[in-house]
């Protein structure tokens, strides 16, 4: 079954591509099929069933088509598949290739989310790549190929010398194979080390993204495609914390606990930093980029904490804002849709004219301030509390971001709903409440019961964790 | 399941009035908002009776349970919550009649009562704060009820956004709690802390912590600027959210956490200092307004310093105590502003009313028991309350004379402000030009209601040699705290002075504001308070502004940085342009490059 | 030795066919010969033959690097029709230099003796010294007349090395011991000489005008054949002697320059060809990182199939978009909307050319790091992927061009005969191979250089 899910977005993206004229039913069908597989797939997890399938690919060198859901895996699996689902089903305007496109990246996302053997992470990792790239190339806005290139190039930076890193970690630390396994078992230390990890560090601070590699993000969200379709999709791409909880801290550990210090530092300037600069933007889409990119600060917070409880609020946080930011991204989608502009202030006192969208703009902004109830606190107050174990002081500096939220998030929801009436706009058409109920129906459900995947996360944030040797 | 009854119930309401409340017919939206509200009362007394219980999701978060706990500390402040609020969701429906946002109005009260609720039936901090935000949210929401004011818009936002400073003390108290401890649960704490013998040093810092965030939440200084703008939403919710419950929750999270802070002194002290600051700049800021809910507001801010001297001093059951005197008498007076309005059509100038005794004769007496009760009128409820705090302040473990001293001026100053709101509202002549009436019965019952409390609450708990029944309830969950006993006469020399105060402070005001030509040192003074010492503009100045320029020079900074990559890779162009150039086409060129290169290799290779 | 034969008789048989067959049958004849080989080659795979003596030697490795050579023919062949049917050049000697070329680069290929090689280096450089002028116009003329004046400087180069390898070791066969100065400075000759060949700087410089000067599809057999043949041949002189002392510093020196070099240089052309062009330089400089592992046969194999296909795909693009004056980037603009499939080759083969998987780009060079690594070269790796990330700048650069620019004329392209079956199954081949790389890596693992 696990094939089947990875694979099965894989089958409809090239249906829809094949099949333009039918791209909208197929992507549809497809990411639902996808959901449901992925929702029986995590069921079968909470039984006890981790999937764990493991062939040759290149058997000579080591490289196996491996796979297994552990519970970070599942978890950010769950986060894929629904809001794959979630911006399918909002984007009912795009160009009948980005569907394909999107579901090829799912299938991309969710294998790298599987995969236990480096060298295989790193093919879905940098594979998904591609049809990020055509997205933004092919239906970005005036400066896409400026977005576009920067995009890449900073992520190639990364992950080319990551492969560097990938090969060190392997032939220097002396493993039979690239498994995790295997690599964790024999553990590169001394200069090599570091060297290797920062190689690793680059490429996850790229796709976290973390201060100073973050000036892609503003970009490659501002110049995608206005639906919102492509920025869900990018957003559920930045899978840096992933990568360093799963594999650069446990392959590294003494080299991490050598930067440890430096590296909350970063995180928690790149989390203040980023609040504060969010709220002089001018566009949704900006806006929503730079509060992402506060958020990931958080994340990384609690990763480079070293803790379970930060590893675990981490994943949360990360599964969590792949369904708000994302749903944020395509509820710009639908301003610009109305207005033409993704500019903050289109109009005034839209609350008046179209209620229900101010309340389905409200949850989704109040989820992103982090709102004890909806989805974006458990993995902020995990985040909170595994941080402060490594460092009060930086926690305290990262989570002044708290309050920068709150900032720019109301100032630019109260530019838009509040203030006296202007031009009126549509309310919620029935595309955007299906999706708009969805999204917060998880939303709440995240927020309300995390336990459900608290539960599974922590078994898995405790092996990753104990890897690290300090068993905090 | 009972206590989570309690907390549904009114969720419920909100998300039926939310989702489908537009296609009700006023005043059913209000009846079943009130009704559910009722029935959570009725729930709570229940559950006193059936003697408190608890309900928990274990591991809702990694090693914290969701815990509710309805002990009598909960049962009390939850009766306070529900009763006061059902009072005022019933008024509500008359003071709100027509208002387009009808159903909107109620469906927030609910979400309100819900999140309240949940802070006060919390077994963890986590869980608190969930209430806690939750009210937050819910003060943003009714601040903003009518949005489309801009000044509304904002003053919401500014509630949110100061509350979220002091929340961010509350969350960094709960992480160093949770690394100290391991838990977060309350009754663990307790345990945690009572076992040990030796008590880490972290912990004054985590009850400081915890204290920022009810610094904010009940508008303390330095963080009480939200709570005079957040008037702009419609009366009830002033009476509701800015007076008797929200503002209070900081008070409850103190009491809450007695445990805690009756090992802390120093913490406690502070906590005094901050709490009659409070008391003394508010009342002082009171004075000098002229919106009739302004005074009220800046009056709350003050009455919460009182609570947040009497839980600095150690005196945690006359906090709560306070806690609903104050919520009976305080929810009165709002809502007798919000019959004042109501009947004015809008008008909120005091300087606009004056002889409304006539035409509004209950909101009258309405208002004439809030004022007195609040200015500290011999054994009605504010008298007993406010006494017990300043008397506090001596017997108490972590009180001084200077405290006692300054209670004391303080009470005088609100007697002279009370007196001025009176006066002012209701006595002399009538200065507008609206034809005032009388509220309808659905408002005015609530208020009869309210004004009985207001008036006889006090009873509850009297000094020595007679009947007490609050600390005995209250004691069993709050901390021990060694009380210097004081003689008979003494503690009723204290009450009389008290009383003469209050007294003289009534009667200097009725004549300040009904006789004499006030003298050009208050007019000065009268300036200043109005602004409320210019603090507003202070904070503008020297952080709001700032902050927003940074902003905008760091996202410049940024942008610097991204033309900083962009240099970075215009160098390997410039590079590769060179590079090119090299390859000029000639044949001779070629060859000779190669020729050069063997030799090089050559050289260095063969020969050095 | 069956490869050997196949190989001659396809060159003789083109020959004379050409006197009274015309050119389209000469090409089909071709064709079928070089399918031919395949099946030899298949046939054989694996088997060790040797021939006269030891001067000839089929293993592995040179039935690897074979392998590559054919299909880098096959792809020439058919990306060349509707280009020569457009342009209207009668060119049935095309075919006939095209087998002789893949003869020599075989010979080259297979053999470890000194004399031998030159003599199959010369079979291979004289075909293309012709082919190079097959535009028949004033830049073709100059990029032959390039190609053989600085061919010949690089081959008195080899044969200077030559001479200095008898005088030190007394043998002309490869694996002869031998050190001292005289030893050193053969072997760095040999090494310059091979290195002309492969293109790694600084004997590159032909590389650019020629392949710019070149019609596309002798560029792309340039690009194919003639880079596997010449790796074939360094690889056994490097491997021979062995990479220590001053030889592995001066190949360190080369293997670096050549990839900044060549990506830096590529990053600001504005011609597609000689884009690709530099892109090869940079490329010669990845295969031969392998050079620096225990035991390059396989990587390099696999890398030059990998290029081979890639390179081949994308010139083949390019045969269809040049109408003669070469293929400036304007001229890519709008792909997208003018030709799908050429749009999907394009992408296909510049992503596998940037080294993206899962195409069968990324293998190659993964496979090229892991041979240095497993010796430990990690400045060598981490400073050759570098590189890579300017060549990735460029390769998005063609490709957005071609996918999101904005065309000047935006007429559809027209394709005829063979090649959209090349592009097509080039394609097809990047990805599955890509996807699959266990196949691919099974038909060179068993593959060292041998020197006897």
């Amino acid at each position: 079954m696990i094939h089947v899910l990875i694979f099965l977005p894989l089958l409809f993206g090239v249906w829809a591509l094949v099949a333009p004229q039918q791209a909208r039913p197929v992507g549809l069908l497809g990411s639902l099929l996808t959901l449901i597989v992925g929702l029986l797939t995590f069921g079968a997890f909470l039984g006890g069933n981790d999937f764990a399938y493991h062939v040759p690919l290149l058997g000579e060198a080591g490289i196996y088509y491996a796979v297994a859901w552990d519970g970070v895996g599942a978890v950010l699996m769950l986060a894929v598949v629904t809001a794959t689902f979630i911006a399918l089903l909002a984007a009912h305007d795009v160009p009948p290739a980005m569907v394909g496109l999107a579901l090829l990246m799912e299938t991309g996302l969710l294998g790298l989310l599987a995969a236990q053997d480096l060298i295989l992470f790193y093919v879905f990792f940098e594979a998904t790549l591609i049809p990020s790239l055509l997205m933004l190339g092919l239906y970005g806005g005036a400066g896409r190929v400026r977005a576009l290139v920067k995009f890449a190039i900073f992520t190639l930076v990364g992950s080319l010398l990551m492969l560097a890193g990938i090969l060190a970690a392997r032939y220097l630390g002396g493993a039979p194979s690239f498994l995790l396994s295997d690599l964790t078992a024999h553990k590169l230390g001394g200069a090599a080390g570091v060297w290797a990890f920062s190689a690793f560090l680059i490429a996850f601070m790229v796709k976290t993204p973390l201060f100073p590699l973050h000036v892609w993000l503003p970009d490659f969200h501002a110049e995608n495609h206005p639906s919102g379709l492509a920025d869900v999709m990018g957003t559920l791409y930045k899978v840096g914390l992933f990568g360093l909880f799963r594999w650069a801290l446990p392959l590294f550990p003494s080299a991490f606990a050598l930067f440890q210090p430096w590296l909350l530092a970063l995180a928690a300037f790149t989390a203040i930093w980023a609040a504060w600069i969010a709220y002089a933007q001018t566009d949704w889409k900006r806006l929503l980029a730079y509060g992402a990119l506060s958020h990931m600060g958080i994340g990384a917070l609690g990763i480079f904490s070293g803790t379970v409880a930060g590893g675990v609020g981490a994943i949360f946080l990360l599964a969590a804002s792949a369904v708000y930011t994302g749903a944020l991204f395509l509820f710009a989608g639908g301003l610009q849709r109305r207005f033409g502009t993704l500019e903050l202030r289109p109009t005034s006192g839209l609350a008046k004219s179209a209620p229900g969208l101010a309340a389905l703009g409200l949850i989704l902004v109040l989820a992103m301030v982090g709102l004890p109830g909806l989805s974006g606190f458990p993995g902020e107050f995990m985040n909170l509390l595994g941080a402060w174990q490594a460092s009060p002081i930086w926690t305290f500096v990262g989570f002044l971001a708290v309050i920068a939220a709150a900032a720019y998030a109301l100032t630019a929801y109260q530019n838009l709903f509040h203030n006296a009436p202007d031009k009126p706009a549509s309310d919620l058409s029935s595309v955007e409440w299906w999706w708009g109920s969805l999204a917060v129906l998880v939303i709440l459900f995240m927020g309300v019961y995390p336990k459900l995947f608290t539960e599974v996360l922590v078994p898995s944030a405790q092996a990753l964790v104990g890897l690290l040797g300090g068993g905090k | 399941m009972l206590l989570l009854l309690i907390i549904l119930l009114p969720l419920l309401g909100f998300a039926y009035l939310g989702l489908f409340g537009k296609g009700l017919r006023e005043p059913l939206p209000g009846i079943i908002a009130s009704t559910l509200t009722g029935i959570s009362f009725l729930l709570v007394v229940a559950a006193l009776f059936a003697g408190g219980g608890s309900w928990e999701i274990k591991d809702w978060l990694p090693g914290i349970p969701f815990s509710l706990v309805l002990d009598h500390l909960s049962g009390y402040m939850g009766l306070v919550v529900t009763g006061v609020g059902f009072l005022i969701h019933v008024y509500a429906i008359g003071y709100m009649h027509g208002d387009e946002g009808f159903s909107r109005f109620f469906a927030y009260l609910n979400f309100f009562i819900a999140m309240m609720m949940t802070l006060v039936l919390a077994g963890s901090y986590p869980v608190m704060f969930i209430g806690w935000e939750g009210v937050g949210l819910a003060s943003f929401l009714l601040i903003g009820f009518w949005y489309t004011e801009k000044k509304n818009a904002d003053s919401a936002r500014k509630a949110f956004i100061t509350n979220r400073i002091g929340d961010l003390g509350f969350l960094l108290g709960m992480a160093l709690l949770y690394s100290s401890f391991g838990t977060l649960s309350i009754s663990g704490l307790r345990e945690a802390l009572e076992s040990s013998t030796v008590l880490p040093l972290s912990l004054g810092l985590a009850g400081f912590l915890l204290f920022v965030g009810a610094v904010g939440k009940s508008a303390q200084v330095p963080l009480m600027v939200w709570l005079p703008d957040a008037m702009a939403g419609p009366t009830p919710v002033s009476a509701l959210i800015h007076a008797a419950t929200m503002v209070t929750a900081g008070v409850y999270l103190i009491a809450r956490s007695s445990f805690l802070y009756a090992n802390l002194q120093d913490v406690s002290y502070f906590i005094a200092l901050i709490g009659i600051t409070t008391a003394a700049y508010g009342a002082l800021s009171a004075l000098g307004q002229w919106d009739i809910k302004k005074i009220i507001a800046y009056s709350t801010i003050s009455q919460l310093g009182y609570m947040f001297l009497a839980v600095g001093v150690g005196a945690y059951w006359i906090a709560l105590f306070h806690v609903m005197t104050h919520a009976f008498y305080k929810a009165l007076l709002f809502l007798a502003s919000g019959s004042v309005i109501h009947a004015l059509g809008g008008e909120q100038d005091v300087r606009k009313m004056g002889g409304l005794k006539k035409y509004l004769p209950r909101t009258h007496l309405h208002g004439l028991a809030g004022a007195l009760s609040l200015a500290g009128f011999p054994l009605l409820a504010g008298f007993w309350s406010k006494d017990a705090i300043i008397t506090a302040t001596l017997n108490y473990p972590f009180g001084g004379i200077g405290l006692y001293v300054a209670g004391l001026t303080v009470a005088f100053l609100t007697a002279i402000y009370a007196m001025r709101w009176y006066v002012l509202v209701f006595l002399g002549e009538y200065k507008g030009d609206a034809h005032p009436h009388e509220s309808p019965s659905v408002m005015t019952i609530p208020n009869d209601v309210l004004a009985l409390g207001a008036v006889f609450a006090g009873f509850l708990a009297l000094p020595k040699p007679f009947w007490n029944l609050i600390e005995p309830f209250l004691a069993p969950v709050l901390a021990h705290v060694e009380v210097h006993e004081m003689s008979l006469g003494m503690e009723w020399g204290l009450i009389t002075l008290s009383a003469v105060v209050a007294l003289t402070g009534l009667y200097l005001g009725y004549l300040a504001f009904t006789r004499w030509a006030l003298p050009k040192w208050y007019l000065t003074f009268q300036t200043w308070s109005e602004n409320a010492f210019y603090i507003d503009l202070v904070y503008n100045v020297l952080i709001v502004n700032p902050l927003k320029e940074l902003s905008e020079i760091w996202a410049l900074l940024d942008g610097l940085l991204d033309s900083g990559y962009l240099a970075l890779a215009g160098l390997s162009g410039w590079l590769g342009e060179k590079l090119a150039w090299l390859q000029a086409g000639y044949v001779r060129v070629y060859g000779a490059l190669m020729v050069l290169g063997l030799v090089v290799m050559l050289v260095w290779g063969v020969l050095r | 030795m069956t490869t050997l034969i196949i190989l001659f008789a396809v060159a003789l048989l083109a020959t004379f066919a050409g006197f009274f067959a015309p050119p389209r049958s000469v090409k089909i004849v071709t064709l079928l010969g070089m399918l031919t080989a395949l099946v030899g080659l298949a046939l054989t795979w694996g088997d060790r033959a040797t021939a006269f003596g030891g001067l000839y030697v089929a293993d592995a490795f040179s039935q690897a690097v074979t392998l590559v050579m054919v299909v880098g023919a096959i792809l020439a062949l058919l990306a060349d029709c509707g280009y020569f049917e457009r342009k209207g050049w009668p060119a049935f000697e095309y075919y006939a230099l095209v087998a002789f070329a893949v003869f020599g680069g075989h010979v080259m290929a297979s053999t470890a003796h000194l004399g031998v090689l030159i003599v199959g280096l010369e079979i291979l450089s004289i075909p293309l010294y012709a082919l190079a002028a097959s535009r028949r116009d004033a830049a073709g003329y100059e990029a032959s007349l390039k190609y053989f004046l600085l061919g010949a400087v690089a081959a008195a180069f080899f044969l200077y090395g030559i001479a200095l390898y008898f005088g030190s070791t007394g043998s002309f066969v490869l694996g002869a011991t031998g050190k001292g100065l005289v030893f050193n400075a053969a072997v760095l000759m040999l090494m310059a000489g091979l290195s002309f060949k492969t293109a790694l700087t600084p004997f590159h410089w032909w590389t650019p005008d020629v392949y710019q000067g070149s019609s596309t599809p002798v560029t792309l057999f340039m690009a194919t054949v003639v880079k596997a043949a010449a790796f074939a041949a360094l690889a056994r002189v490097l491997v021979a002697v062995g990479l220590t002392g001053p030889a592995f510093y001066a190949f360190a020196a080369i293997v670096l320059l050549t990839v900044f070099w060549g990506n830096l240089t590529a990053m600001v052309q504005g011609e597609a060809k000689r884009m690709l062009a530099y892109s090869s330089v940079a490329h010669a400089g990845y295969i031969a990182v392998a050079l620096f592992g225990p035991n390059p046969a396989p990587a390099m194999g696999f890398y030059l199939l990998a290029y081979a296909l890639s390179t081949g795909l994308a010139f083949a693009v390019l045969a269809e978009l040049d109408d003669g004056a070469g293929v400036p980037l304007e001229k890519l603009a709008g792909l997208w909307g003018r030709s799908p499939l050429l749009a999907l080759g394009w992408t296909t083969a510049l992503l596998s050319l940037a080294g993206l998987p899962p195409l069968i780009g990324f293998w190659g060079k993964y496979l090229v790091f892991v041979e240095a690594a497993k010796n430990g070269q990690y400045l060598i790796v981490a400073l050759a992927l570098f590189a890579a990330v300017i060549a990735a700048y460029y390769y998005l650069k063609l490709l957005a061009v071609a996918l999101f620019g904005k065309p000047v004329k935006a007429e559809p392209v027209k394709m005829s005969g063979s090649a959209p079956l090349g592009i097509a199954l080039a394609a097809a081949l990047v990805l599955l191979l890509g996807v699959l790389p266990g196949i691919a890596y099974g038909w060179f693992s068993a593959a060292t250089v041998l020197i006897k």
